[in-house]
């Protein structure tokens, strides 16, 4: 169940990678750090519309470029719970936490 | 002049054996700068004192060494003001020569400082590697008309040595760079996985439906996967206590 994203999904893939301003060296080494499973040989030619990936190695590939979009991104503006959090138990990541955890 | 004369071929050997030793035992940058101001010192004979400055892409100073306070010093001001034998060599990639400070006029508030400060002649030659100037050596001397020609010859054949000393310190720093990276890389691969082991026994998932829910914590969270994944495997800790 290989995928290779073509059209509008690969511009947006391209795009991303553009403003991501990684490499493909770099790419590749945040890829690997998340449990990636391919070379970077591979990566590049996938880039290139040229080797096909399961679907989880492009959803890693994706996750790698997104991760570096949200270490450059500019600071966010906090919401009024997020302040809330802080005064409680002065821990906001905690807290954050244990709301995900009640989501299951 | 005896000063002219310069090392011998088994001089030069000894100096680029304790440079090479220098790569080899130290590894720290400030450690070799040292090592090859002193070298210069000793290389040309009449100086009382040697520096080394090396610059970035925009000639702005980011390291320095020196064979003693009154050379860092004499350095110091170059970039302070702007001005000086140093500045003159990176900037216009020059051997810049000075023989008696007293009676030079190229630099007016350096050279009056430094010649209060006992300063008398300087050798000033740009270290260049592939076409790129990495910044300056230079020597100095409180006796002025010590250097000559033959001097600047010398001191510029150390200076290439230098040089590639210097670039070669510098791949090697970001060569340690990298497999600092590829060992982080590999923690957290391995912090991922175990994670991904938890996910799927306490979800009953698949493996790469479980790397999936990974992903989608972190996506939701706006936090790194490597975060998702330390928060999953400490939160076992706390569940077997």
């Amino acid at each position: 169940m290989n995928y290779l994203p073509d059209g509008e999904h690969r511009r947006q893939l391209i795009a991303a990678l553009r403003a991501s301003r990684l490499g493909v060296e770099e790419l590749w080494l945040r890829y690997f750090a998340l449990g990636g499973e391919v070379g970077r040989m591979e990566i590049e030619a996938y880039l290139n519309g040229l080797l096909p990936l399961s679907r989880l190695q492009h959803d890693l590939i994706a996750h790698a470029i997104n991760e570096r979009l949200d270490e450059i991104a500019p600071p966010r503006a906090p919401y009024a719970a997020d302040l809330s959090d802080r005064d409680d138990d002065g821990d906001p990541g905690e807290s954050r936490g244990a709301g995900t955890d009640s989501d299951r | 002049m005896a000063e002219s004369q310069g090392p011998t071929p088994d001089a030069w050997a000894a100096v680029f054996a304790r440079m090479a030793g220098v790569l080899m035992t130290e590894q720290t940058v400030t450690t070799v700068l040292e090592s090859i101001t002193s070298l210069a010192k000793d290389t040309l004979p009449g100086s009382d004192g040697s520096g080394l400055t090396l610059v970035d892409e925009g000639s702005n100073r980011s390291t320095s060494a020196a064979t003693g306070p009154l050379v860092e010093r004499l350095d110091a001001l170059q970039y302070e003001l702007g001005e000086g034998p140093c500045l003159t060599a990176v900037r216009d990639s020059v051997t810049v020569r000075v023989d008696d400070l007293g009676n030079d006029p190229r630099w007016p508030d350096w050279s009056a400082r430094a010649a209060e400060a006992g300063m008398s002649a300087s050798l000033s030659i740009p270290l260049r590697y592939a076409g790129r100037t990495l910044g300056a050596l230079k020597v100095y001397s409180t006796r002025p008309h010590v250097y000559t020609a033959d001097s600047e010859d010398i001191l510029g054949r150390f200076a290439d040595q230098a040089a590639i000393l210097l670039a070669n310190m510098h791949t090697l720093s970001e060569a340690e760079a990298l497999e600092e990276r590829l060992l982080q890389a590999l923690r957290d691969r391995d912090l991922i996985a175990t994670a991904k082991g938890i996910v799927m026994l306490r979800e009953n998932l698949d493996a790469d439906r479980a790397v999936q829910r990974l992903l989608e914590l972190s996506a939701q969270r706006r936090i790194a996967v490597r975060e998702v994944a330390a928060e999953i495997v400490a939160s076992t800790h706390t569940e077997t206590v």
